[in-house]
C-alpha cells in the first residue's frame, strides 16, 4: 500500500510536467486556451471594461452598424451590442460550465459503478443510456424544458442530461480496462474496501480521458445553449446570452445584419477554441497513455 | 479499390461500371450508412431551430409553441414521434448492413 502510493506520488509531478510540456508545444491548442482565458477574464471584468451600460436604451441610435463609438453597432432599442456581448459572455460561459458539471454528476458515478460491477448492473445501465441516446438531442432538451419550465438553469439541466450518456460510456469503458489491472486485484486481495479502491486506485487512472471530453462538451453545451436561447427556451430577458442575441437579432436581419453576425461569430470562435483545447489535451494525454504501457 | 475481389472482378472482364457499383460502392457503403444514421438523428433535432429560422410549420415549431403554452401532451406526442422515427432510422441502418455485407447476417 505504502509503496504503491509512494511511487504514484513520485511519478505524478513528472508525469504532469511531461503533459504540460507536450500541451505547451501545440500552438493551436494554446491559442484556443489563451482565447478562452481572455474571454473569461473579459466576462469577469465586464462591468469595468464595457463602454456602455448593456441595458441603457437610446432610441436615437437604433439598429446602427459598427462605428467608432459603438464597435459592434446598436440593437433595436439603441443598446450597445459590444457591451451586451461582454455581459452575455458571462451567461454563455457559466451556462456551458453548468451543463458540463451536471453531465459529470449524472454520468460519472454510474459509469464507474457499471464498469466495476459488471453483470446485471452493467447491462441495466447500458440499456438505460441506449434509451437516452435514442432521443434526437434537441427534441429531448425541449421536452425536459417543457416539464421544468423555460429558464437558463433548466435548459442547462436538459443539456447536462443529454451529455451525460457519453460521460457514462466513457467512464464505463475506461473503468473496465483499469479494473482488470493487477494493482486493483492486489488492492482487493489485501482487503481494501470497494470505495477505497474506487477513489484511490480506479478514479485517478480514468480521469484523463474525461478532461478531453469535458472541453469538447463545453463547446457542445455552449452550442446547445445558443440554440435553446435562440428558441427562447434558455436565457430569459433582461439577461442575454449570445444565442439569445442571435434570436432577437434575426428579426432585424434586413436592417442590421451586424446584430447576428457578431454574437454568431463569438459563438463559433469560442466553440472552435474549446474544440482545439480538447484536441490538444487528447494529443498530449494520448502519448502519455502509450508511453506508460 | 485495392482489394483482391476488385481485381478478381476486373479479371473476369466485368465492365468497369459494374465493378465500381457492385463491388466497390457496396462495400464502401457500410461506414457511410452508419454516419448517415447518426447524422439523420442529429438533424431530426436540428430541425427545431431551422424551422424557427425559416418559419416552416413543422413538428419543431409545434414543440416550441407547446412549451410556451405548457401543452405537455402535445410535447409527449412530438417526442414519441421523433423517437419512433429515430429508432426506425437506426433499425433501417442495422438492416442495411445485412444487405451490403451478407457475412454479418444472423444465421
Amino acid at each position: 500500500m505504502k509503496t504503491a502510493s509512494d511511487t504514484t506520488e513520485q511519478a505524478s509531478p513528472s508525469a504532469l510536467r511531461r503533459f504540460l510540456r507536450r500541451f505547451a508545444r501545440q500552438r493551436l491548442a494554446l491559442t484556443g486556451l489563451a482565447f478562452v482565458v481572455l474571454l473569461a477574464l473579459a466576462a469577469l471584468a465586464a462591468p469595468w471594461i464595457a463602454p456602455y451600460d448593456p441595458l441603457a436604451l437610446n432610441l436615437d441610435i437604433v439598429l446602427q452598424g459598427p462605428s467608432a463609438s459603438h464597435w459592434f453597432g446598436t440593437d433595436e432599442l439603441g443598446r450597445d451590442v459590444f457591451s451586451r456581448m461582454l455581459f452575455a459572455a458571462r451567461v454563455s460561459l457559466l451556462a456551458a460550465l453548468q451543463a458540463v458539471v451536471i453531465a459529470l454528476l449524472i454520468g460519472v458515478p454510474p459509469g464507474l459503478i457499471a464498469g466495476l460491477a459488471g453483470g446485471y448492473v452493467d447491462s441495466f445501465t447500458m440499456r438505460a443510456t441506449d434509451a437516452l441516446m435514442a432521443f434526437p438531442p434537441l427534441i429531448l432538451a425541449v421536452a425536459i424544458i417543457a416539464v421544468l419550465g423555460p429558464s437558463l438553469t433548466n435548459a442547462m439541466i436538459a443539456v447536462g442530461i443529454l451529455l451525460s450518456p457519453t460521460f457514462l460510456r466513457l467512464m464505463r469503458a475506461t473503468t473496465m480496462s483499469v479494473a482488470s489491472e493487477t494493482y486493483v486485484e492486489a488492492a482487493r486481495s489485501i482487503g481494501c474496501t470497494e470505495s477505497w479502491i474506487i477513489t484511490r486506485h480506479v478514479l485517478p487512472n480514468v480521469v484523463s480521458p474525461l478532461f478531453v471530453q469535458i472541453s469538447v462538451f463545453a463547446g457542445v453545451a455552449m452550442l446547445a445553449e445558443a440554440g435553446l436561447s435562440f428558441l427562447g427556451l434558455g436565457t430569459q430577458p433582461p439577461d442575454s446570452s449570445w444565442g439569445a442575441m442571435v434570436g432577437r437579432g434575426i428579426r432585424y436581419i434586413d436592417h442590421a445584419p451586424s446584430l447576428i453576425v457578431f454574437p454568431g461569430l463569438a459563438i463559433a470562435i469560442t466553440v472552435l477554441a474549446l474544440y482545439t483545447i480538447g484536441d490538444g489535451l487528447r494529443d498530449a494525454l494520448g502519448r502519455e497513455v502509450r508511453t506508460e504501457n | 479499390m485495392h482489394q483482391d475481389y476488385i481485381r478478381t472482378a476486373q479479371a473476369k472482364g466485368l465492365l468497369n461500371r459494374s465493378v465500381v457499383i457492385k463491388h466497390g460502392l457496396k462495400n464502401a457503403a457500410i461506414p457511410m450508412v452508419t454516419i448517415l444514421g447518426v447524422q439523420a438523428n442529429a438533424l431530426l433535432g436540428g430541425t427545431i431551430i431551422v424551422e424557427q429560422v425559416f418559419g416552416m410549420p413543422g413538428i419543431g415549431q409545434l414543440a416550441v409553441a407547446s412549451v410556451f403554452t405548457r401543452d405537455l401532451p402535445m410535447i409527449q406526442g412530438v417526442v414519441i414521434l421523433a423517437v419512433f422515427v429515430a429508432v426506425l432510422i437506426n433499425l433501417l441502418v442495422d438492416i442495411s448492413y445485412g444487405y451490403f455485407n451478407p457475412k454479418v447476417r444472423p444465421q
